[in-house]
């Protein structure tokens, strides 16, 4: 089973880098690195495995809290089985 | 036509001077159209009475004038072979023979001639059908009798459809209406059907007496119209199939315009969000909206900055969750013009997510409890008991599993120790590591240290080039099973005592001690207390090792497992043999009353040797009786009797105590008459008559 999920900036700030380089993640891996208003690094991790279908931002997009920086399917079979 | 006094309009003259007041006088005496100018007795041209009245200045008479020499004139007694040439005049002079001007006509009256000659039909048809506007002429009644070519072509339709036909059929009849009763020439009256575009002009034809007598229709053709007519149409059927589109879209459609202002919505509706009926909400702008805390972030804002597309999940005071997509969209100057939101409800998506990862933490919960269950129950295969001793040593295991410590498991030979300890690694979180035995009692002395600890390369001659690793590490984060521990050599003990202080082992030949990570778990048929006090066994590792001591009892101190056991042991067999061997129950009689010195070992042994030997598939009681090692009395001494007694006092005496003593050991009235070498029934009826007896003594003794 599989469910599409948005993956949203939980701050505001600029993106620095796309960390996910494959489609395909793992609970707690890094798939975003945001500068954020203060000048922190905060990475963007999600609980789930699953894989990306798109960006909708690139590095240097200006990002705020509760956008969709991507859209995920979320494999629930393979959480089910892990 | 011969022109007379009667037929042409005398001249009226004014001089060239004459005031307002004479001008104005003269037009109101004649009521004449055109008022001739002289100078002294010449005429020298002529003015529209409407420009008098527009110019109201005698001064502005010659500006006005049209003079004669421009003027079309013919003489008297001429005849006019085309009076077409004529139609365009307004005004065309007559004069006598002698060139001197006697009256004039005006077009209309040119025109009544034209009419009135016979060649007049094809003038004026040509004209209608040279002219690149359509002509209706409509008659009193409201019929159409007369139309041109263009006409046809533009409200496209054949002349047989048009002749004599009523005008409002094809062209507005309350217009039509509207001209007959008030006279009024109606202009610039569009008139649009899927298939026609014109624009018609409806003019009355008045009689003198101002009576409407007809009318005069002209209609253009406007192909633009037409094609727009048809656009329109094209666009409102495009419009109702954009409807329909958008009503069978799941997601909520807003059309936003520049300002952030809602201009139209589709039917589907997100439950929650709005607070109320959105199309109350058409007009209003949305960047408010977000201002006021209906919902933030606006995606509707965020796009006007942006003025690119952007995905947002959007959330309202109430916690309601929506992915709002919004799509910029821009005219042909790039100037954004619309932006169009895509909305759809992420909430029971959001919900359902969480109860998923809550369900499957319950899940992994159940499947833990599970895991432990079956391990219980896999378990409690190998555990066969229901003797309340044991359930109580279970109970104690369950805890002791749960943590790392040392545990000395004492019983007799064949009691099950190892069974216990082998619980003691599967109900506790080592389960999923080694668990690993060792017997200290069959392992040469000069070995056994090298294999608890391990040794180094090169260690001893004869030693593995590579090395070895002990028991203890093989155990690492495991369970090490030491059976028969009251066996390990004093020298051994020691050390097995700094690697329970330290948790850390020395191999053979090693100078590098290495941490371990094991539950100990010790056992011994011996009795260590005695082995310290004898000196045998080291009093500190005794203590040491007794950190949870277990003891297993011996099967004949719970005959209650007996059944079970036998049961457990024959269904193996059975299983491992396909066999259906059973046990009478008179023979599980006999095994209950039976010592087992051997233990459970024994019992396995018994049961195996009878399901060999048995010819039948139930096992009889006689059968397990001969298999079973009774204890003969050692020497059958005869009876002492020292003192002088009555006789028969005495042989009753002494038959009551052989039969107790049968019943006490055998059991059953039928193994005791066997042993006793009676018959059951006299068993029985003197073991009742003793019962009896005691009975009635005990009864006595109460009373006294």
């Amino acid at each position: 089973m599989v469910i599409q999920s948005p993956i949203v900036s939980p701050c505001c700030g600029i993106i620095e880098k796309i960390l996910c380089h494959t489609s395909v993640f793992q609970p707690k891996d890094s798939l975003f690195l945001i500068r954020t208003t203060d000048g922190e690094l905060r990475k963007v991790t999600v609980d789930y495995s699953g894989t990306i279908t798109s960006y909708e931002v690139r590095p240097g997009d200006e990002v705020f809290t509760g956008m969709v920086l991507a859209y995920s399917e979320e494999d629930l079979t393979a959480a089910e089985n892990e | 036509m011969i022109f007379t006094k009667g037929n042409i309009r005398p001249i009226h003259t004014v001089d060239s001077d004459a005031t307002d007041a004479e001008v104005i006088n003269v037009l109101q005496r004649h009521k004449e159209r055109f008022l001739f100018i002289r100078d002294d007795k010449e005429l020298l041209g002529y003015i529209r009475a409407k420009d008098i009245k527009e110019e109201g200045a005698s001064s502005d008479l010659f500006a006005a004038m049209i003079p004669l020499d421009s003027v079309y004139s013919v003489t008297g007694d001429q005849e006019v072979p085309d009076w077409f040439q004529l139609m365009g005049e307004d005004v065309v002079l007559i004069r006598d023979n002698a060139g001197k001007t006697c009256g004039y006509l005006r077009r209309d009256d040119i025109l009544l001639e034209l009419l009135r000659q016979d060649e007049s039909n094809h003038v004026f048809r040509t004209i209608l059908s040279s002219i690149p506007m359509g002509i209706f002429v409509v008659n009193q009644k409201g019929e159409i009798i007369h139309y041109n070519d263009a006409g046809l072509r533009m409200i496209k339709r054949e002349k047989g459809e048009v002749k004599n036909r009523q005008a409002g059929d094809i062209f507005e009849t309350e217009t039509i209406e509207r001209v007959f009763s008030t006279g009024e020439t109606v202009l610039n009256q569009l008139h649009v059907t899927p298939s026609v575009g014109i624009l018609a002009d409806y003019s009355p034809i008045l009689d003198e007496d101002q009576e409407v007598k007809g009318l005069i229709i002209v209609v253009q053709d406007l192909p633009m119209l037409e094609q727009m007519a048809m656009e329109l149409d094209t666009v409102k059927n495009l419009n109702k199939d954009l409807r329909a589109i958008l009503s069978t879209v799941y997601d909520e459609i807003l059309v936003v315009n520049p300002e952030g202002e809602l201009l139209r919505v589709n039917e589907s509706r997100i439950s929650g969000f709005w607070e109320g009926d959105l199309n109350r909400l058409i007009g209003k702008n949305l960047v408010e909206l977000e201002k006021q805390g209906l919902f933030k972030p606006s995606v509707a804002r965020m796009v006007l900055e942006r003025k690119r597309k952007v995905s947002v999940v959007q959330e309202t005071r109430r916690g309601r969750k929506v992915l709002a997509v919004g799509n910029p969209v821009f005219d042909e100057n790039g100037e954004l013009d619309r932006i169009v939101i895509a909305s759809r409800d992420i909430t029971e998506t959001s919900q359902l997510r969480n109860e998923l990862k809550e369900m499957k933490r319950l899940s992994e919960q159940y499947k833990k409890e599970l895991n432990h269950l079956k391990t219980k129950e896999s378990l409690s295969r190998n555990m066969i008991y229901c003797s309340p001793k044991i359930e109580r040593i279970m109970r104690d295991i369950e805890k002791v599993a749960q943590y790392s410590s040392t545990v000395l498991l004492t019983g007799e030979s064949g009691v099950g120790k190892e069974v216990f300890a082998k619980a003691i690694h599967r109900l506790g979180p080592r389960s999923q590591k080694p668990f690993l035995k060792i017997n200290c009692g069959a392992i040469p002395e000069n070995l056994l240290e090298s294999e608890l600890f391990g040794y180094e390369k090169g260690a001893f001659t004869g030693a593995d080039p590579k090395g070895k690793t002990g028991y203890f590490r093989q155990a690492d984060q495991g369970v090490l099973f030491l059976d028969e521990i009251g066996e390990l050599p004093l020298s051994l003990q020691v050390k097995l005592l700094r690697v329970l202080q330290e948790r850390e082992v020395t191999p053979v030949g090693g100078i590098r001690s290495i941490p371990v990570d094991v539950q100990i778990v010790a056992a011994t048929n011996r009795n260590l207390e005695q082995m310290v006090e004898e000196g045998d066994f080291r009093e500190d590792l005794f203590y040491r090792l007794s950190v949870i001591p277990l003891h297993v009892p011996p099967l004949r101190e719970r005959p209650e497992d007996v059944p079970p056991l036998a049961y457990h042991f024959l269904q193996n067999w059975n299983q491992q043999y396909e066999c259906h061997i059973q046990l009478a129950p008179d023979a599980l009689n006999l095994l209950e009353a039976y010592p087992w010195p051997g233990n459970v070992r024994e019992l396995q042994n018994v049961i195996e040797r009878a399901a060999v030997t048995t010819d039948k598939e139930m096992i009889a009681a006689d059968h397990i009786f001969h298999l079973l090692q009774w204890k003969k009395p050692s020497v059958k001494r005869k009876p002492m009797i020292t003192n002088v007694m009555p006789l028969q006092e005495t042989l009753n005496e002494v038959e009551e105590q052989l039969i107790l003593l049968a019943m006490e050991r055998y059991k059953t009235t039928t193994r005791a008459a066997k042993m006793l070498g009676v018959s059951q029934s006299s068993v029985s009826r003197k073991y009742q008559k003793i019962l009896q007896k005691e009975a009635a003594r005990k009864e006595e003794g109460a009373r006294f």
